[in-house]
């Protein structure tokens, strides 16, 4: 029989609508900027500047919700690796790369008290909490640059903090697509993002 | 042991040596002497002069017709004479009052057709100049408006410190547009605050540091090494990606002079950007932007494998 838990009470749902829907924006006027020219741009150059600082702002904004929210509810403990967590990853990675072709059930049974499997804990806690606050940071600096030191260990500060933008941007946005995919290895294709549409997760 | 006596030919290199080097001392002492006669009033901002009785009283030397000495002897023109371009006549004194007619010699009298100088590309300067607002919308404007020939020291191109020449660039443009008295002499108009007509332009302290007024107020058409046809106020570069980009218009005037230095750095295209200034978006890494193009290709491929197999073995329980 399926049972079902309250896995993702309203805030947490709230922020994560917010934080997907900015990370598409971001990654699309990030990209429109990058490669960017006076005579084509996939979004005109003003706008995408424009609307690039505001959603940055609006993710840091909402990110200091998550940290809240999370260090309120007691939902940070999920995201804390237990003992044995790096065999335990590699177990869930041997299960995705190979388990689930031959139609294995999941290594790790989920519950209200661990969400997550190993892998997705180290995934989520790295990417929510290292790369992440990095990453806003960076930003932060780029729409402030005349706050920046100039130099660091001799090289260019806002050279060395575009380059961690936009390689730690390259990062997120590689983790989102593979976000999206691993989100369909639910009980069916749907499941988890229906999940987090309301908040209610299957459970085995 | 070998006799170390001179012979004849190494004293006479030793003397000619030695003329020559007095010769300079004499010839700079020369312009020293005879350019004092001028100093000695254009130096000052009030002078004693003889009224048409002959006797002294006290004249205000008009703020153009001073010249600081010191700024002059350190400038490139040093070694000239004052009446190298100014009138032979100005070395009578008290001076007659038609000489204001005669016109002073033009630089382009000196600066063109001279080999040396063929780099500077003068021709193209003056073509430019002749189409730039400040000719066709300014009376009576000269080289030696922005280009005082008492001050002058060619500075782009040749310093190797940016920042040095930005300061010094731009400081030519302030001279009058920060200046009521002297615009006034040119135009009609008020002189505007440069950070308010600015306004517009984010991050204006940095930009105002790190590029030249001319990068986005001219037009850069030959090979010369700074533009001279400054652009009417609703020409001027207003996209920001005429620089944000990888292909910075920026490369083509301000940092050019770097450009010799190789197209590319540690990896990273427009490097010579990188040595004084970092401009967002004009330094891209061929490297990691292949990597990053790699890893996109490679996650999808992994996906789009994962999920045709998962589709082929998926059993319904
Ligand atoms: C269109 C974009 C996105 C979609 C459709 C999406 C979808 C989902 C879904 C369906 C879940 C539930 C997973 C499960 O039940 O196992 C989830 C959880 C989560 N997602 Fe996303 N996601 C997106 C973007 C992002 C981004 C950009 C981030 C972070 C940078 C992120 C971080 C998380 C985290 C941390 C959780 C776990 C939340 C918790 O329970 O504490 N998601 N996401």
């Amino acid at each position: 029989m399926e049972k079902r838990e309250y896995f993702y009470p309203i805030w947490l749902r709230t922020w994560h609508f917010f934080n997907a829907l900015l990370f598409l924006v971001l990654i699309a006027t990030g990209l429109s900027m990058q490669y960017t020219s006076p005579d084509t741009a996939l979004i005109n150059f003003n706008v995408a500047v424009w609307l690039h600082n505001i959603c940055g702002i609006a993710l840091t904004v909402n990110y200091t919700f998550f940290a809240i929210g999370n260090m309120i509810t007691g939902n940070w403990k999920q995201y804390m690796p237990g003992k044995g967590f790096i065999k335990n990853s590699i177990t869930q990675a041997m299960w995705y790369s190979i388990g689930i072709f031959k139609n294995k059930p999941k290594p790790f049974a989920i519950n209200l008290k661990t969400k997550f499997n190993p892998l997705q804990q180290i995934a989520y806690a790295a990417i929510m909490y290292l790369l992440l606050p990095v990453f806003l940071i960076s930003g932060w600096g780029l729409l402030f640059p005349d706050i920046l030191f100039t130099k660091v260990f001799g090289l260019n500060a806002l050279w060395l903090t575009d380059v961690v933008h936009i390689v730690f941007g390259f990062f997120l946005s590689i983790f989102m697509f593979g976000h999206l995919y691993m989100n369909t290895i639910g009980t069916t294709m749907t499941s988890n993002f229906k999940a987090m549409k309301s908040g209610w997760h299957d459970v085995h | 042991m070998r006799n170390r006596q001179f012979n004849f030919k190494q004293i006479r290199l030793v003397l000619m040596c030695l003329f020559i080097f007095i010769g300079i001392l004499n010839l700079k002492a020369d312009t020293y002497k005879k350019n004092l006669l001028c100093f000695n009033c254009h130096s000052k901002s009030i002078i004693d002069l003889p009224d048409s009785l002959g006797k002294m009283s006290k004249h205000v030397m008009k703020p153009s017709s001073i010249i600081d000495e010191k700024q002059y002897y350190s400038s490139n023109h040093k070694a000239f004479f004052c009446s190298s371009c100014h009138d032979k006549q100005y070395e009578k004194y008290p001076h007659a009052r038609d000489l204001k007619n005669i016109p002073f010699k033009d630089c382009i009298d000196c600066h063109n057709d001279n080999k040396s100088y063929i780099k500077i590309q003068f021709d193209q300067i003056n073509l430019d100049f002749s189409r730039s607002v400040h000719n066709v919308n300014v009376k009576k404007f000269t080289c030696s408006k922005c280009h005082d020939p008492h001050k002058f020291i060619r500075n782009a191109g040749l310093n190797t410190d940016v920042k040095k020449t930005i300061i010094y660039d731009n400081g030519i443009c302030l001279n009058c547009h920060s200046n009521k008295n002297l615009y006034k002499e040119y135009s009609n108009a008020p002189v505007r605050d440069m950070a308010t007509i600015h306004d517009w332009l984010p991050q204006q302290k940095l930009h105002f540091k790190n590029v030249r007024c001319v990068e986005c107020h001219s037009k850069q058409t030959g090979k010369t090494v700074v533009a001279h046809l400054i652009l009417p106020k609703s020409k001027a570069v207003r996209k920001c990606n005429e620089c944000h980009s990888s292909s910075p218009e920026l490369l083509q005037a301000l940092y050019k002079f770097n450009s010799k230095n190789g197209a590319e750095k540690n990896g990273f295209t427009n490097s010579e950007l990188l040595e004084d200034a970092f401009i967002i978006g004009a330094n891209k890494n061929p490297l990691l932007n292949l990597i990053s193009i790699g890893f996109f290709a490679l996650a999808f491929i992994v996906i789009f494998f994962h999920a045709v197999l998962r589709f082929f073995t998926y059993k319904k329980h």
